[in-house]
C-alpha cells in the first residue's frame, strides 16, 4: 500500500481517482494546482504523484519539474486529456515517469501505478 | 483507367443524377447520368458525354455541396478528385440504397489492401504504452452480412490488429512528432475483449479512413452528422449537463452504477436514477438489470426476532 498525492483542479477527477485507488493505496493529499502540489509534496513525501497537466496558477509540467529538482527520485504519473500527447511528452522531459489519458479505466490506472511503484 | 467502361470489370452501377460543384451557381443543375463503378474508377455517362474518374485521382467523399446548388436533394455522395491539376467535386444522387452501396464500394476500393503505418497499442485503458513502436502494415476492410461485424484488420509483422467498427467510440486526427517530424495521424479509440485501446494510424488514405469510420458511426447513431468532421465522440450538444457527463465518466472509469449515488457528492439515489433514465433514453447507457430495494415485512421481522432468541 503506497502513499499517493492527487493533483487535479477538478474536484470530480480527484474524487474519481481516489475511488479507483483507495482500495489498494492511501491518498495522503489532494492539491488543486501546481503550486499547492509542490508545497504538499514536501509535507507528505508521497510514494507517487498523479498529476493533471492543465491547471491554474502552475501547470503540471512546471510542477513536475519543480518537484524533480528537489526530489530526483520522485515518481510522477501525468494525467491529461485526449489529443494532448505533445504536452505529455514535455512532462516526460520534465521528469514524469508515466502518463495516462482521460477518460481512463480504473484497472489500467491501477496497473500503471503498480508498475511504477514496482520500479 | 482505360477509356471505355465496357472494358473494365463493373463493381456496381446506378441510374441517377449528377452535378458538378460550382460555388457560384445560383440554382441546382442536376443532370441524368448512369454512374458505373469499376475496379479502376468511376464512369459518368450523361447526355453524349462519358467521363472517367480514376480511383487514384479521388481524394474525398465527404465534401459538402452548397445548399443552393443542391436544391431539394438531401441524399447524395460527393466525390472530390484531381483532374488536370484542378480539384473538382461531383455530387451523385439516386435511390438511397444504391447510393449507400456505391459509397461503400468506393470506400472499400480506396482503402482495402492499402499500406499504412500503425502504432498499436498506443494506449490501453487510457494509459500510454511506451513499448509500442510504429510498424508497417496493410489495411484490410472486412465486411460481414448486414454489416454488424464489419471490421478493419491491419496486418503487420508482429501480428494482426482487429478493430471492430461497432466498437469504435472515437476517431480523430492529431498532430504528433514522429522521428522528430510533425505528422498528422489518426487516433482510433475502441473496445476489444474487455479493454479500451487507442491505435494510431499514419497513411496516405487516412482522411478517407476517418470518413469511412465516421460514416459507420453515423449509421450506428454513435455520432450525429454535424459533429463528425475530423473529431467524433463529443457529448456537447447532446443535451447533457455537467453532472450527466460526470456520471458517464464515472461509469466509464469503472465505478459501479450502484456506487454512483454515494460517489456523486450531494446527490441521492432518486436523482441519480433519474439521470440514468435520461442517459438510457439518449442511448448513452443501457439497462443491465433493475436493482431490488427491499424492506422487511412484519412476517420477516418476526423471523428475525425468533432467530435472535434462538
Amino acid at each position: 500500500m503506497a502513499n499517493i498525492l492527487l493533483v487535479d483542479d477538478s474536484k470530480f477527477m480527484r474524487a474519481l481517482l481516489k475511488k479507483v485507488l483507495a482500495s489498494s493505496h492511501t491518498i495522503v493529499g489532494e492539491a488543486e494546482h501546481g503550486v499547492e502540489a509542490v508545497e504538499m509534496y514536501d509535507q507528505v513525501s508521497p510514494d507517487l504523484v498523479l498529476m493533471d497537466i492543465v491547471m491554474p496558477h502552475m501547470d503540471g509540467i512546471l510542477a513536475a519539474s519543480n518537484i524533480m529538482k528537489k526530489h530526483p527520485d520522485a515518481k510522477i504519473i501525468m494525467c491529461t486529456s485526449v489529443g494532448q500527447d505533445e504536452k505529455v511528452k514535455a512532462a516526460i522531459k520534465a521528469g514524469a515517469r508515466g502518463y495516462i489519458t482521460k477518460p481512463f479505466q480504473g484497472p489500467s490506472v491501477l496497473a500503471e501505478v503498480e508498475s511504477l511503484l514496482g520500479q | 483507367m482505360g477509356n471505355n467502361a465496357g472494358q473494365e470489370k463493373v463493381v456496381t452501377w446506378l441510374d441517377g443524377k449528377i452535378l458538378f460543384m460550382d460555388i457560384y451557381a445560383k440554382q441546382p443543375n442536376w443532370v441524368q447520368c448512369r454512374i458505373v463503378l469499376t475496379y479502376g474508377g468511376i464512369w459518368l455517362m450523361y447526355g453524349t458525354e462519358k467521363k472517367g474518374i480514376p480511383l487514384t485521382a479521388i481524394s474525398s467523399f465527404g465534401r459538402e455541396i452548397p445548399k443552393k446548388q443542391l436544391g431539394n436533394v438531401l441524399d447524395y455522395v460527393s466525390v472530390t478528385y484531381i483532374s488536370e491539376g484542378k480539384e473538382t467535386t461531383v455530387a451523385v444522387t439516386g435511390i438511397s440504397s444504391q447510393l449507400k452501396k456505391l459509397k461503400k464500394y468506393l470506400m472499400f476500393l480506396k482503402l482495402h489492401q492499402k499500406p499504412v503505418y500503425i502504432l498499436h497499442p498506443a494506449k490501453i485503458g487510457g494509459v500510454i504504452q511506451d513499448s509500442a513502436q510504429w510498424e508497417q502494415g496493410i489495411l484490410n476492410v472486412s465486411w460481414t452480412p448486414g454489416g454488424t461485424a464489419d471490421k478493419l484488420v491491419i496486418q503487420r509483422r508482429s501480428g494482426n490488429v482487429n478493430i471492430p467498427l461497432s466498437n469504435i467510440e472515437l476517431v480523430q486526427t492529431e498532430n504528433q512528432k514522429i522521428g522528430g517530424k510533425p505528422q498528422n495521424i489518426i487516433n482510433i479509440k475502441y473496445s476489444y475483449e474487455n479493454n479500451t485501446y487507442n491505435t494510431f494510424v499514419l497513411a496516405e488514405i487516412q482522411n478517407l479512413l476517418v470518413e469511412y469510420i465516421n460514416d459507420h458511426l453515423q449509421e450506428q447513431g454513435v455520432i450525429s452528422r454535424h459533429v463528425s468532421g475530423t473529431t467524433s465522440g463529443s457529448s456537447t450538444g447532446a443535451g447533457l449537463d455537467e453532472t450527466d457527463e460526470e456520471i458517464l465518466v464515472a461509469i466509464y472509469s469503472g465505478i459501479s452504477s450502484l456506487e454512483v449515488p454515494s460517489f456523486m457528492e450531494g446527490m441521492d439515489v432518486d436523482q441519480v436514477e433519474s439521470i440514468y433514465d435520461k442517459l438510457i433514453s439518449y442511448g448513452l447507457v443501457e439497462l443491465v438489470r433493475l436493482r431490488k430495494d427491499v424492506q422487511l415485512t412484519p412476517k420477516g421481522r418476526n423471523i428475525v426476532n425468533k432467530k435472535m432468541q434462538a
